[in-house]
């Protein structure tokens, strides 16, 4: 009885005390990318689209993914690997959201490629561009247990001068004991409104 | 207390949520793992290695860019209206090498005019639709079925041609100047626009009903003049019946001198109906209707429009807009290792779906509960003395991840086949092996 009591003790020391990777604060879709604020951008103007086109993620993608993985190692330093929760880390994987966005988008542009920025997008010779943003909002175990996402698309005409921005939103509320996150339900309920609306309002 | 024991431990496990593997990463393009700290890019084959040189890639650009301009500029730039002077002035070499068969290169010069009004019609007929092409191959077939019975005439050894029952007509000096309805001992005429009219009385009476045929030869347009003005015009046309194309055909035959001016207001229709769909597709912001009209409208010499046009300059790398990026470590190894190989990409998002399915999560609560339960039968033991001989070896050690968590049976505490290791949770993932997909 007295082993119970003093796990329990040194779990709840980690659970209140242990210093977690903090949430990062997003920015600007356009930081770090194109010297102009995104906010400008017609919101979900029909664009028309000349391929090839580049696809571009920004800085917002980066600092999810480099926050997933300081998250999994900090919690790779605590709990013990067969104790580990598989589910959590294949539904937070960052390959999940890169691969379904890129797949969505190569569906509808065929010829599309990732570059890294603006410079290789003129350099590859792309007539236009697409700039994917993230604003993600994990659940709280403790306060709003819902995973939200939100993935914009910022169309770049022939010219690079961003005409329109298409966002399509997910999320899932996370029952108590679930073993997910519920980061790939909200990414696919994001990638289905923006299939949709890509369908709709791009050509 | 056991189960109770248990279900605390699969409850401190959902917890502890946010994730433990070891920190490995994937590397999608030779599909392997590799440490992630001690190598911030994976080692790529030798054959890909080497990153594509954009430099190179827009030199490559800028080269065919630079023949593209090159090939035929004269051609690209051809408006209707040249190419309707071209078919003129090779009619008129034509009819001048007929008019005196015997002087010297006669021959050479009426064939190397057959040739340029051979080509000037091949260069009208690529730049307009396949609609209209018939009609202007058409009217090519008339004019040199005409010619060739007015050359068999003539004798290329001397012998001066038999009087032609059709003498050819003078062609007019300049066709903006003919009236608007030529003046014709028939009822058809041909317009300065290069129309044929059809009309159903003398096309120069004080009042009568004609028929504009239209550059594609199937539609009519019904208009009215009053001594060869037109000065009522149907709003729409119509399908031409058989007796006035009949008519229309005739008056070509016999009118090779029209030709060129028919050409042209082939080729200016055909602009007329680019130039009305390029503004239409671009007023519905339509891209590829709008890319095609441009091309057609390119295709047809411009058409007197896009030399009014100042061409955009398309954005450099040195664009003051664009921002030179910094290091995305997370971005390259994710979704650049997908760009590159998407086959490998969608297997892994297959598996990491399959990872939160609902067996995943199965196993994962078994696994977590038979742990518990482990744990709960060695603290028990310490109560019940009568297990104390069977319980006695199992260990729990909390701080080594790497060594077992328990053991079973009286073995040594680092040996042998009593080991229990308990079940990974998702025995279906390949891709980071123990530490599941890790791409970062």
């Amino acid at each position: 009885m007295k082993m119970l009591a003093a796990l329990i003790a040194c779990s709840w020391v980690f659970v209140t005390h242990a210093a977690a990777p903090a949430a990062p604060t997003y920015g600007d879709a356009f930081k770090g990318l194109y010297n102009q604020s995104s906010a400008a951008v017609p919101v979900e103007a029909p664009v028309t689209v000349q391929p090839p086109l580049a696809i571009l993620f920004s800085d917002n993608v980066e600092l999810w993914f480099q926050y997933v993985k300081s998250s999994v190692a900090y919690w790779a330093g605590i709990v013990p690997s067969s104790l580990t929760n598989n589910v959590v880390l294949a539904d937070t994987d960052p390959n999940f959201l890169g691969g379904r966005v890129l797949a969505m988008l190569k569906r509808h542009f065929p010829t599309s490629e990732y570059v890294k920025d603006f410079r290789e997008a003129v350099a590859s010779g792309k007539t236009g561009a697409i700039v994917v943003d993230v604003l993600p909002k994990g659940m709280e175990p403790y306060g709003d247990r819902t995973t939200k996402f939100d993935i914009i698309l910022y169309f770049f005409d022939a010219n690079m001068s961003p005409v329109s921005r298409i966002s399509g939103h997910g999320e899932r509320r996370v029952p108590f004991g679930a073993a997910d996150a519920g980061v790939q339900v909200a990414v696919d309920g994001a990638l289905r409104e923006l299939d949709t609306k890509v369908d709709k309002l791009v050509h | 207390m056991r189960v109770l024991t248990g279900f605390w431990i699969a409850a401190m496990l959902l917890l502890f949520a946010p994730l433990t593997f070891a920190d490995s990463c994937y590397d999608l393009v030779n599909n392997r793992n590799f440490d992630c700290d001690a190598q911030a890019q994976p080692p790529r084959r030798p054959q890909e290695s080497a990153p594509k040189p954009a430099e190179d890639r827009s030199k490559l650009r800028e080269e065919l860019r630079q023949r593209l301009n090159e090939k035929s500029p004269a051609e690209s730039r051809v408006t209707p209206e040249e190419l309707g002077k071209r078919i003129a002035d090779a009619q008129g070499r034509m009819e001048t090498a007929l008019k005196n068969p015997t002087a010297a290169g006669a021959r050479q010069r009426y064939d190397a005019a057959v040739a340029d009004l051979k080509g000037a019609y091949n260069d009208a007929a690529n730049r307009v639709s396949p609609a209209l092409r018939a009609g202007l191959r058409d009217n090519a077939r008339m004019l040199e079925a005409r010619y060739d019975e007015l050359a068999a005439r003539a004798n290329w050894n001397g012998t001066p041609p038999t009087a032609s029952p059709e003498p050819v007509p003078a062609q007019p000096a300049n066709m903006a100047e003919a009236p608007p309805v030529s003046a014709d001992p028939g009822d058809v005429g041909i317009g300065a626009g290069g129309y044929v009219f059809v009309c159903d009385g003398p096309i120069d009476a004080a009042k009568v009903s004609c028929r504009e045929v239209q550059p594609d030869g199937r539609q009519c347009l019904a208009v009215m003049s009053f001594e060869t003005q037109i000065n009522w015009r149907d709003s729409t046309t119509t399908p031409c019946s058989g007796s006035d194309l009949a008519r229309r055909n005739a008056f070509l035959l016999a009118h090779p001198e029209v030709s060129g001016a028919v050409a042209a207001a082939a080729m200016s229709y055909e602009c007329g109906d680019i130039a009305k769909n390029y503004v239409a597709a671009a007023q519905a912001n339509n891209g590829p209707a709008a890319a095609a009209a441009l091309e057609a409208l390119q295709k047809a010499g411009g058409c007197g429009l896009l030399t009014h046009v100042s061409p955009q300059a398309a954005p450099t790398e040195s664009d003051p807009r664009f921002v030179s990026r910094g290091a995305t470590p997370m971005l390259d190894q994710t979704v650049a290792a997908c760009d590159q190989q998407p086959e490998a990409c969608a297997a892994v998002v297959n598996q990491l779906r399959t990872g939160t399915s609902s067996q995943a999560v199965a196993a994962l609560y078994s696994n977590a509960i038979q742990i518990g339960l482990e744990i709960g039968a060695m603290m028990g033991s310490a109560v019940l003395s009568a297990q104390q001989n069977t319980m006695a070896a199992r260990r729990l050690n909390m701080n080594s991840a790497g060594a077992p968590l328990i053991r079973r049976g009286g073995g040594p505490p680092n040996g042998g086949s009593t080991v229990y290791r308990p079940r990974p949770p998702v025995s279906g993932c390949v891709i980071g092996g123990p530490g599941w997909c890790t791409a970062q």
